[in-house]
């Protein structure tokens, strides 16, 4: 057990979780799971129980600690102050040390399909990707699941194993489903986890949840979010899309500076194709700021219900 | 590598016409290190053309592949087959590319989906540059590797010109006078003293001016 030192320097400090739980509404890997393992409060009490000789380590428990999309919410929202993130990275660094077999949310390369074209490694905003021996290899240290790579390789060579339902397979299947089920369905909005996602869940905003006017999903961070699925949304019949962001000086990704000229250019090839590109908006919206996240929804769903569906002979 | 870009869409779907059946075709070569051409922009593009016919009550059927590359007859024999059923093939390939896919596709109208810009590399994220026009005779060795017909916007094989102010062309955009980059290198590089040899008229015949080129290995046939 001397490989667990670095986790032992913790062991005082996991005992100041009271299992109050307040990590767990903020943590996208729970909300979709709803597993206790997958909770932040699920994960410290596994490696307590490392410590603690009752859990063995193994690559389910590595793969564990691994999948998480580093929002940070979770330590955020602690009531005992324990420092999660800091644990979780002396865990992971005791699983690759000791060998163990580990993807979790990280990025992962397809080789055979991969062009090499190095786009992701130049692009990616936490220099976890390098080209090593003749493939794209991912430091799992260093890549924070932002999924920034995701939209940029051309070969869809990139997947983020378990997307805990932030994958674009994912997000269109949600969409699919949500126009598929509800009559009066019109919109989707695509939020960040960062900045709209924290305000969505206080109770305020509740009842948004179960509207089945818009259908809010949580795309991790705005950057990964490719026209692509901003398409398809609308062929399933949205009306329109809002893309909530993080202010561009707050994103720790790039994203919100990526999504906004990818949809910058969406924009122009909607109008092109005789769609008003009101029907697709992006928006910044601060950490917290419930208020804007709630009036610029209003709004859009406002302006959207005036244009009416997308639909041959009626308004485009 | 060759760099393309996505033709804007409604002068693609001015070519398009009133095709109902169109096959899309991408390639995994240069278009898809330069994100113009590899299966990501044809699912862009297929949704695309798809929401564009959508909205005018107007159905189109869309297929879509993505070839080694288009630039090889041997990589187009599956899709030819496939086009068949399709009254259009759209290529997002280079210009290469969708010449060889209109050489192979008998009757079957070809289109591109791209703007072929130029030879070149990588400057940075999101950033490709030109660096070579083709033009059969290169000068590199002489000119501190980098190269005047390229580089300088009037290709001057022995310049600068008098528009070259601070390092930088007078075409503006910040294009950095193609003949400064040369002097400099070859300061770096202690061969400052090539600068003094005066390069004879280029013989353009190797380039474009002769006319269509071809390369003949005949250790290879």
């Amino acid at each position: 057990m001397t490989r667990l030192a670095k986790l032992e320097q913790w062991k005082g400090t996991l005992n100041k979780c009271i299992r109050c739980g307040y990590c767990y509404e903020h943590c996208q890997i729970y909300k979709s799971s709803r597993w206790e393992i997958d909770s932040p409060r699920g994960k410290l009490i596994l490696l307590y129980g490392l410590l603690s000789g009752e859990v063995e380590p193994s690559d389910y428990v590595a793969n564990k600690l691994f999948e998480c999309f580093h929002c940070n919410r979770c330590q955020k929202a602690c009531s005992s102050g324990v420092p999660i993130q800091e644990v979780y990275a002396d865990a992971r660094e005791f699983f690759l040390e000791a060998g163990f077999d580990v993807v979790g949310t990280t990025s992962q390369t397809n080789h055979d399909l991969c062009a090499r074209c190095l786009n992701c490694v130049r692009m990616c905003p936490h220099e976890a990707r390098s080209f090593i021996d003749g493939k794209i290899v991912t430091d799992r240290l260093k890549c924070q699941s932002c999924g920034s790579c995701l939209d940029i390789c051309s070969e869809k060579a990139i997947t983020i194993g378990r997307g805990f339902g932030t994958n674009p397979d994912e997000l269109q299947q949600a969409v699919k489903s949500f126009f598929s089920q509800n009559r009066n369905a019109k919109a989707v909005v695509f939020s960040c986890s960062w900045s709209t996602y924290p305000g969505f869940q206080t109770a305020s905003f509740g009842e948004q949840e179960d509207d089945p006017e818009a259908l809010t999903l949580i795309t991790v961070c705005s950057g990964r979010l490719g026209a692509h699925t901003v398409l398809e949304t609308l062929l399933q019949g949205a009306w329109g899309v809002l893309i909530c962001c993080c202010p561009e000086k707050d994103c720790e990704h790039g994203g919100s500076r990526r999504a906004k000229a990818r949809i910058g250019t969406l924009l122009k090839t909607l109008e092109q194709i005789g769609i008003d590109p009101r029907r697709v908006q992006i928006s910044e919206v601060a950490q917290g700021n419930t208020k804007l996240f709630s009036d610029t929804r209003q709004r859009f769903m406002e302006e959207i219900r005036r244009l009416g569906p997308l639909q041959a002979g009626g308004s485009l | 590598m060759i760099l393309a870009e996505l033709k804007p869409i409604e002068e693609i779907l001015s070519y398009l016409g009133g095709a109902e059946r169109v096959l899309l075709v991408g390639c995994h070569g240069c278009v898809t290190v330069c994100g113009a051409g590899g299966q990501k922009e044809v699912d862009l593009l297929a949704d695309t053309l798809e929401l564009a016919l959508k909205a005018r009550s107007q159905t189109i059927k869309i297929g879509k592949r993505t070839l080694e590359r288009q630039c090889d007859a041997e990589f187009l024999t599956e899709m030819l087959q496939e086009a068949k059923q399709f009254d259009v093939i759209l290529s997002l390939a280079c210009g290469a590319g969708v010449q060889l896919v209109a050489e192979k596709a008998g009757s079957l109208r070809v289109l591109p989906a791209l703007n072929t810009t130029s030879i070149g590399v990588a400057e940075q994220k999101g950033q490709w540059g030109e660096r070579c026009q083709a033009c059969g005779d290169c000068k590199l060795p002489l000119t501190g590797g980098i190269c005047p017909v390229t580089r300088c916007s009037k290709s001057l094989l022995n310049g600068p010109c008098g528009g070259s102010s601070q390092g930088l062309c007078e075409i503006g955009n910040g294009t950095p006078c193609g003949w400064q980059l040369i002097i400099d290198r070859l300061e770096a590089t202690g061969c400052l003293d090539q600068y003094e040899t005066i390069l004879e008229p280029a013989d353009w015949s190797s380039a474009r001016d002769g006319g269509p080129r071809k390369l003949i290995r005949e250790d290879l046939k």
